[in-house]
């Protein structure tokens, strides 16, 4: 069963600002790379929200949309623009058929899966062919239950050995503490992501350098990270410092940025957003309902980005 | 015509380049790494024999450190090792090629041709500074872009320095070469580079050497063998005509795999297969190939059904010219007489264990349990024994079979794993499986 059709992906509070976060960043970037002569890759599933913000917000005309064969139907049905073609298959067998050396794309594989799923295989498929400029962002499922807890063979699998099995060489010598707990383990798998991304790019020869921009977590269900960064020459490099997208304070930063906004009514968003901007936090007995300090501070930092959803007669 | 015109001569000096550029060619950064750290070892080896100091020798190295520092712009590795005495370093020490008149090493050392520094830091970097505190302290200063402009002189200067009480050497380089700030970036390669120190070693590591990568200590691997009732690994020593002692190992390590369908990922497979040491140091890791045993004349080539199987064989002499490795030292003379004759036993160690993961498919469960049952034990705990122990497994009634092959969508054999619990299980695993409950649940026995 596709996520889909149990959950409608535009109203996922989280889900919706990290998206809207990360296409501010590209329209800083877009400055100074203009984004327009990119490709789109994405899993559009069948709500196409991330492909409807690259058209237009970067005015990219050139999409793809990747879905399983089963599903295909559906979603090309749903597209909502001329300009985007659905492939049908497996992310893995679909990105070596579309032409990725040929011009930069935006690809962002929103996989359903955690660890265990396409991911590592197809982070290298992009960094061996994409052509320079290209920037890619992946989110996977987070939760530390999507390691395997058993090996082929039946026997139980350690954690660390399970993770060892898939990510080998990427898994620090050392595990740092706390590496399986709730806090811990996003941050451990989104470092290793990373590490790959940037191996990736070095070992496929081709001088460049993989500058990494983005590192999420969100909970909105399942816990999920998004990584993503972009592969650059001398040139590109210059741009991307130039474009300053890098101080904005959620791109390239050091640590994860954690997006854990709580749902709010709109009379209690209203109520809060008369104190905004504000430099320090607002105090709770000014809100006049009550909140945990975590998300005020949460709210607090993405008050600009916070959908309300409401409903419509058709 | 006279009889000097006659004999005219070829030119075969070296040029600097070929030492810059040619000779670094042909090992890898981690290995050069790896040299450093032998001078490090060999350094303590030095030092132990000059103090006429007698450790226990599983507490040998206690006390003695490396730390080596990894940054975009620079790299050092700085140890306690005893550092190179002035004379040393004047007439041997910065010679290139191991002069035949330099003074016998430390016991059984590791340090071999008079090549590994040399060559590991012009592969890393363009300005060197090596400074050692020894009897007297000094420092070398190489820049290598002004070296290499005169042809003619060799030589590098040195630099006095005020005598420190602690011992030891320091190799300091900047300006670093293309690619190599790059590695050192990379998480993988820092990852890397302490799991094969932890590996290769292990031994230095397990008696008491310490060696630090950041702020990060490596922990040796530790090499052991599956021993109980059941299973005794094979442990021979003997001294070949060289005069190089030599010791083979050989057993279960780690745990069989019941399937081995090509998506089915293996636990540990860096671990499995034969292990060449010399002088303690790891020279070949995990072979899988015919620079061991496998595939070597008329014996069976590698198999993931061998996956667990582990054999170590170790060189050791107080002369490490006669041990059988190359300069690099990650790889073995497969020419050499010594090593010729310890295959032919590293090929009998073998045999046995790959008849047992034939028979062992006769009784998979009970196989299992024993296998299981069956403790690590550390090499050096094991009891010397001429013939490995397997059990035995005696083929039941045979029952005629069949295969039945089908194809699904991924997705739903995905799925059908995942319900049945365990969403790393093969496909034939996961076949058999649905057979099983289709049988119990609706075919009559």
């Amino acid at each position: 069963m596709a996520s889909f059709e149990s959950v409608n992906y535009s109203i996922r509070p989280n889900k919706n600002i990290e998206r809207k976060l990360v296409f501010d960043a590209l329209r800083v970037l877009h400055g100074s790379i203009p984004l327009n002569s990119y490709r789109y890759v994405g899993l559009g599933s069948l709500w196409f929200v991330d492909f409807i913000l690259a058209h237009r917000y970067l005015l990219i005309s050139d999409m793809a949309c990747i879905e399983f064969e089963t599903e295909a139907e559906r979603v090309e049905f749903n597209r909502p623009y001329d300009c985007i073609k659905v492939l049908s298959g497996n992310t893995t067998d679909v990105l070596p058929t579309i032409d990725l050396a040929a011009k930069p794309s935006l690809i962002w594989l929103d996989y359903d899966t955690g660890p265990d799923g396409p991911i590592l295989q197809d982070i290298e498929l992009i960094a061996d062919a994409a052509k320079v400029g290209t920037i890619f962002l992946f989110t996977i499922n987070a939760h530390k239950g999507t390691l395997p807890k058993m090996d082929a063979d039946g026997r139980t699998l350690e954690r660390e050995t399970a993770l060892r099995l898939i990510f080998s060489h990427l898994v620090p010598a050392v595990l740092p503490h706390g590496s399986f707990t709730a806090d811990g383990y996003p941050k451990l798998l989104a470092q290793m992501l990373l590490a790959h991304m940037d191996n990736c790019v070095h070992r496929s020869g081709r001088g460049n350098k993989f500058l990494p921009m983005f590192n999420f977590y969100y909970r909105d269900g399942a816990p999920m990270i998004t990584v993503g960064g972009l592969i650059a020459d001398g040139l590109h490099e210059h741009a991307y410092y130039k474009s300053e997208v890098d101080k904005l304070n959620w791109v390239a930063a050091e640590k994860q940025i954690p997006i854990l906004v709580p749902p709010l009514t709109v009379k209690e968003k209203y109520a809060f957003d008369r104190l905004l901007p504000c430099g320090l936090l607002p105090n709770v007995s000014k809100l006049g309902f009550p909140l945990s300090e975590e998300q005020i501070a949460a709210y607090h930092n993405y008050y600009r980005y916070y959908p309300v959803f409401g409903e419509f007669q058709v | 015509m006279a009889e000097e015109e006659k004999r005219k001569v070829v030119h075969a000096e070296p040029t600097k380049d070929f030492f810059i550029r040619m000779i670094t060619r042909d090992i890898t950064l981690q290995d050069c790494i790896f040299d450093l750290l032998d001078n490090c070892l060999d350094g303590a080896g030095r030092e132990i024999k000059l103090k006429q100091l007698e450790p226990p020798e599983e507490k040998r190295y206690l006390g003695y450190r490396a730390k080596i520092i990894l940054e975009p712009e620079r790299f050092e590795i700085v140890d306690n090792c005893g550092g190179i005495t002035l004379t040393d370093a004047v007439e041997y020490a910065f010679h290139f090629g191991r002069r035949t008149d330099a003074p016998s090493d430390a016991n059984h050392s590791i340090g071999l041709y008079g090549i590994g520094m040399k060559r590991a830091v012009f592969k890393i970097g363009k300005k060197i500074i090596v400074e050692s505190h020894a009897d007297e302290s000094f420092l070398v200063h190489i820049d290598v872009d002004v070296w290499a402009k005169d042809p003619k002189d060799w030589d590098f200067g040195l630099e006095e320095l005020p005598k420190r009480e602690e011992r030891g050497t320091t190799i300091r380089i900047t300006a670093l070469n293309e690619g190599i700030a790059e590695e050192f970036r990379q998480a993988v390669f820092k990852n890397n580079l302490i799991k094969h120190i932890a590996r290769d070693y292990s031994f230095f590591l397990q008696k008491g050497f310490a060696a630090t990568i950041g702020d990060q200590q490596v922990q040796p691997f530790l090499f052991c063998l599956r021993e109980s009732q059941d299973f005794k690994p094979i442990k021979i020593q003997y001294q070949d005509d060289t005069g190089v002692d030599v010791e083979i190992l050989a057993g279960l390590a780690g745990l069989p795999p019941d399937d081995i369908s090509p998506e089915v990922k293996l636990d540990k497979l860096e671990y499995s297969g034969w292990f060449v040491l010399c002088n303690d140091r790891v020279v070949i890791a995990g072979d899988k190939t015919d620079r061991t045993v496998w595939g070597e004349g008329v014996f069976p080539g590698w198999h993931p059904q061998y996956n667990s199987f582990m054999g170590i064989v170790s060189f050791r002499s107080n002369d490490p010219v006669k041990l059988p490795w190359i300069t690099t030292k990650r790889d073995i003379d497969q020419t050499s007489p010594l090593y010729r004759r310890a295959v032919a036993k590293m090929k009998d160690a073998t045999r046995e264990y790959l008849d047992y993961t034939n028979e062992r498919k006769e009784d998979l469960e009970k196989a299992k349990k024993l296998e299981q049952a069956a403790n690590l034990k550390p090499l050096r705990q094991i009891a010397l024994n001429e013939k490995m122990g397997l059990p035995r497994f005696t083929a039941g009634p045979k029952i005629k079979r069949t295969t039945i092959s089908y194809e699904q969508p991924v997705e739903k054999v995905a799925r059908a794993k995942h319900a049945f619990g365990n969403i790393a299980m093969s496909n034939k695993a996961i076949g058999k499986e649905t057979f099983d409950y289709y049988f119990k649940n609706e075919v009559d026995e």
